[in-house]
């Protein structure tokens, strides 16, 4: 349940990573629409919600939250580092 | 906002950060370190066999004092976890009338470390993984007091530079992604905003946590307007039971392995220190206290057993709300109750915001050397501080690692070797110090302190190797996690350091703006941007 609090922060964090204009073009070759962006931030914030249930699941009320920070920073940071210093698929 | 609003904000954020950031990179360096204090406790006595059978060391511990204590007014008894080096053993013998009590904790002949196989250890003195907890908050060569008011004061600012900063960047949640990588300034400053942001929660709460820790200390008028007797407080707060006079009966102490046992089935959590008052005698007390592992606050339950008998006579009462809040901050700031995956996220937003501290005191220095009149001769002010950051940013880190060092390679037998590994690290200290004023130019400083700690760091795992039986090959065979962590650890950051000083030393200053546009010819082919 630990992994998976992480693992929906990642996915939350990437959605909210392919939002951004110039890190959309980066890695999928396309320009970004504001509708996309919408739907990827919304999708984004669903899923730091659900993390926050998952973490509550798998560590219980006290500890929880602070899981669900902790779980959110790592997962910022992951996708940080990732669209930042991962070869995108276009060159500019 | 206004404009001027932003700009007041600016200005408290560049200076009350960098006033006192290199106490505070210490601070958070030397705290960050202390999130692996019980495994560097181990890791600086490689001769001590691992913790398997937790209550073997507690008889073995009951043993030892009742051959070397019996007629002491109480022990203290730290129960070992397969994380810990060994018991830490405590005890205060009886005061002898005209003799002044004790105060200092820590006295040598009154304190022993009980090994796995439940014998006292004899293991290199050192302060191990403790010296840097102490550190962080107690400083060195300094009056407690001074040391923690200093800290006290410091943190404050932290207080305020976290929060100024917020409204000063105030871009960093819009531009949450964004790395501009091999631009100057505008580098340094993403690198900062980044480190900031992706731990903002942890360095707000390890700021304010930090300050709770020290309250009584800094804001003692709740205390003085409601106690007359200040201790009593901690009575209140802190209950303990009714104290049982010594009666001079002789009589032996119950079996501590069957107390421990059955507190832990009452508190349904470990148990962490044992307290005997009046061991030996017919009026002896056990008081068991639970590990803090078990829950957020620190401020856990304990239980006081019938020494003789070992009968339950009292257990503390539920704590208020104010106790559990205040515990519960000190908790999440030393992260007391964090497993290993946990503890990796506090060790690694540690080193953000030490990378945070950091990068502002280098960002200070890069955002005024391009508007000095001349180059080759700064003020002594940009010097000052341009020559401290190196000697604390790469110069403190590198003196962490000697002491490592010195706690390897100082004989056994050197007298007073615990204080020696202290005063090898202060004196490596200096020395880079001195070093980080002597060297010029700077970026020579740099990357040879840098490049030092790099070196320091990676050839510590390779002469656990060779010199002890606790290399990473050996730790890893035997599964022990902790110190094969440790030593990875060590070797992980190693590269981190080496990686910084080579990215220094290649480091192509691009032409001064507006002068040429040839700028990005003169740079070296891996500062090329990888978009």
């Amino acid at each position: 349940m630990i992994a998976l609090t992480f693992l929906i922060a990642l996915a939350g964090f990437a959605c909210f990573g392919l939002a951004n204009d110039r890190h959309h073009g980066r890695q999928l070759g396309r320009a970004l629409t504001r509708a996309t962006a919408r739907r990827l931030r919304v999708v984004g914030w669903l899923a730091l919600a659900l993390a926050f249930g998952a973490a509550l699941h798998g560590w219980g009320p006290v500890i929880g939250p602070i899981g669900w920070f902790a779980a959110v920073m790592a997962a910022a940071a992951a996708t940080f580092l990732a669209l930042n210093l991962l070869p995108g698929r276009t060159q500019h | 906002m206004s404009k001027g609003f932003r700009q007041s904000q600016s200005t408290l954020h560049t200076w009350s950060g960098l006033l006192v950031g290199w106490v505070l990179f210490v601070i958070f360096v030397a705290g960050t370190t202390a999130y692996w204090r019980e495994a560097l406790n181990r890791w600086a006595r490689p001769e001590l066999a691992r913790i398997e059978q937790p209550m073997r060391v507690v008889h073995g511990a009951q043993a030892f004092l009742t051959a070397r204590a019996p007629d002491a007014q109480s022990w203290f008894i730290t129960v070992p976890t397969a994380r810990s080096a060994g018991a830490d053993l405590f005890w205060q013998p009886q005061a002898k009338p005209g003799e002044p009590r004790r105060r200092r904790r820590g006295v040598a002949d009154t304190t022993a470390l009980i090994g796995a196989d439940g014998h006292a250890a004899t293991a290199r003195e050192t302060r191990g993984g403790d010296f840097f907890y102490r550190f962080h908050f107690d400083l060195h060569y300094l009056p407690v007091i001074w040391a923690r008011w200093l800290v006290g004061m410091c943190s404050m600012f932290m207080l305020v530079a976290i929060l100024t900063g917020i409204v000063t960047h105030k871009k960093i949640f819009r531009d949450f992604f964004t790395l501009r990588r091999a631009r100057g300034q505008r580098s340094w400053l993403d690198g900062h905003n980044a480190a900031a942001v992706l731990g903002l929660p942890f360095h707000l709460m390890i700021t304010y946590t930090g300050l709770v820790t020290l309250m009584t200390m800094l804001m003692p008028w709740a205390t003085v307007a409601n106690y007359a007797d200040t201790t009593k407080l901690f009575g209140t707060v802190l209950p303990t039971a009714p104290d049982a006079a010594r009666t001079g009966r002789a009589a032996p102490l119950v079996d501590l392995t069957h107390v421990v046992r059955d507190g832990e089935r009452r508190l349904g959590a470990p148990v962490a220190y044992i307290g005997v008052a009046n061991p030996g005698d017919a009026a002896a007390r056990i008081t068991l206290t639970e590990s803090t592992q078990a829950r957020l606050s620190v401020r856990t339950p304990s239980l006081t057993y019938d020494g003789v008998t070992g009968r339950l006579l009292w257990a503390s009462p539920p704590p208020g709300g104010a106790v559990v809040t205040a515990g519960a901050m000190v908790g999440l700031h030393a992260g007391r109750y964090a497993d290993a995956a946990m503890r990796w996220v506090y060790f690694l937003c540690g080193i953000g915001g030490s990378l945070m501290i950091a990068s502002g005191l280098v960002l200070w220095i890069v955002k005024r050397r391009e508007k000095l009149p001349d180059p080759a001769r700064p003020h002594c002010g940009f010097r000052l501080v341009e020559r401290l950051n190196i000697g604390f940013v790469a110069g403190f880190p590198a003196a962490m690692t000697l002491y490592l060092w010195a706690n390897r390679l100082l004989p056994v037998g050197t007298a007073h070797r615990a204080d020696a590994e202290v005063n090898m690290m202060f004196l490596g200290w200096a020395a880079l110090l001195l070093h980080a004023f002597a060297r010029a130019p700077a970026r020579r400083a740099w990357v040879e302190q840098l490049a030092l700690t790099a070196v320091l760091l990676l050839a510590l795992p390779l002469f656990d190797m060779v010199a002890t039986d606790k290399g990473v090959i050996a730790t890893i065979g035997a599964r022990d996690w902790t110190l094969a962590g440790v030593d990875l650890t060590l070797a992980a950051l190693g590269v981190g350091f080496g990686w910084a000083a080579w990215r220094v030393h290649r480091y192509t200053p691009r032409a001064k703006r507006g002068r040429t546009h040839m700028a990005a010819a003169a740079r070296t082919p891996d500062m090329v941007p990888a978009e």
